[in-house]
């Protein structure tokens, strides 16, 4: 089967985000006959604007192999797992800008892999810059989701956290202090 | 000086206070163990709003409410976001990890990057609330991404040692 033998039509959101552009320019491809496409039959209430996977081909920098285009379909309808497949097919092909919003879509589908790869791509810059503040929390989210693999990093931190305290105890007690002072900074106020 | 007899606060403040719900406040209003007052509000099905007197409220707090901490409790219940972390270490320093850890989550979900970082710390020692690393760090992140340098030192060293 090749993309070639029939007409796979997705939405206009996943059109955009296979594209990597907005869903403002899938739009007026559309409009202007660079993209194929129409209204869906289906939904009666919302205009639903399909594209055709097959006009929008070039646009796309990865392969859509019958694989892919199975995971797009099972992605729309909401499973996370195929999400996360997508986004790596991504990833592999060093379209990473594309891949981390294919992983962050999966990761609010609530897949804990694509947490996780999101936690390497900020903590090591892939496509970003590193950016450990969002990296750990992607981390944690997917320790909470029940990556096992999360869980042991997670666990080493914590290690680690609990030799930092032992090294810092005196940094520590100077937090303390701190504490202590801007909790009776409120009185000097009134002074 | 205002006298401390006007020190008036809405009933969710006054709850947060004593670590219990709104209802228990306002049973408690009604049976004399604090002193309120009903105002008219609008706005809100009942149509009016109680007010609790913060002063009558002392025999239920752990430590002394000095003129300076009312005015503190007084800002934070007019959504001053500092002044709640401040009210929540009041409780912390005496060992009342739940309610603070109430004070702070509050603060924290206005985007304070002080409370967040305590309650990091909250969640990594199980603190008052359950003990769990994973959201310990997450609020960690937060508080680094929201500006907060201590946090992004504590994330940096975590991180950098983790290699090693």
């Amino acid at each position: 089967m090749s993309i070639y033998d029939n007409t796979i039509f997705v939405s206009l959101n996943t059109a955009a985000m296979l594209t990597g552009k907005s869903t403002r320019t899938i739009r007026s491809w559309l409009e202007t006959g660079i993209a194929k496409g129409g209204e869906s039959l289906n939904d009666s209430i919302e205009k639903n604007l399909v594209v055709d996977l097959r006009s929008i081909n070039q646009h796309i920098p990865v392969e859509l192999t019958p694989t892919l285009i199975d995971s797009i379909d099972k992605s729309e309808a909401g499973i996370s797992e195929e999400t996360t497949n997508i986004a790596i097919a991504f990833s592999k092909s060093h379209a990473d800008k594309i891949a981390i919003q294919w992983f962050e879509l999966a990761a609010k589908q609530g897949n804990n892999d694509a947490m996780n790869w999101l936690w390497d791509i900020y903590y090591n810059g892939y496509g970003v810059e590193p950016d450990f503040a969002v990296a750990i929390q992607w981390l944690g989210k997917a320790a909470k989701h029940g990556s096992l693999f999360a869980q042991a990093t997670v666990e080493g931190l914590r290690k680690t956290d609990a030799y930092l305290r032992e090294q810092k105890k005196d940094e520590y007690n100077a937090i303390v202090e701190d504490i202590k002072r801007l909790v009776k900074s409120g009185d000097n106020d009134q002074k | 000086m205002i006298p401390s007899d006007t020190y008036y606060i809405r009933s969710p403040t006054a709850a947060m206070l004593i670590g219990k719900s709104i209802r228990t406040v306002h049973n408690w209003m009604e049976n004399g163990c604090i002193e309120g007052k009903r105002i008219p509000y609008p706005d809100i099905p009942a149509g009016f709003a109680q007010l609790i007197n913060l002063p009558s409220m002392q025999p239920l707090i752990p430590f002394p409410m000095t003129d300076a901490i009312m005015e503190s409790i007084s800002k934070a219940d007019n959504y001053n976001y500092e002044e709640m972390v401040k009210v929540g270490l009041l409780f912390y320093e005496v060992k009342r990890f739940k309610i603070a850890a109430d004070w702070f989550t509050c603060a924290a979900k206005h985007n304070n990057n002080e409370a967040m970082l305590l309650l990091s710390d909250f969640f990594i020692r199980g603190l008052g609330v359950k003990q769990s690393h994973a959201i310990g760090l997450q609020w960690l992140g937060k508080s680094s991404e929201n500006g907060n340098m201590r946090a992004t030192e504590k994330i940096n060293n975590l991180l950098r040692l983790l290699n090693s």
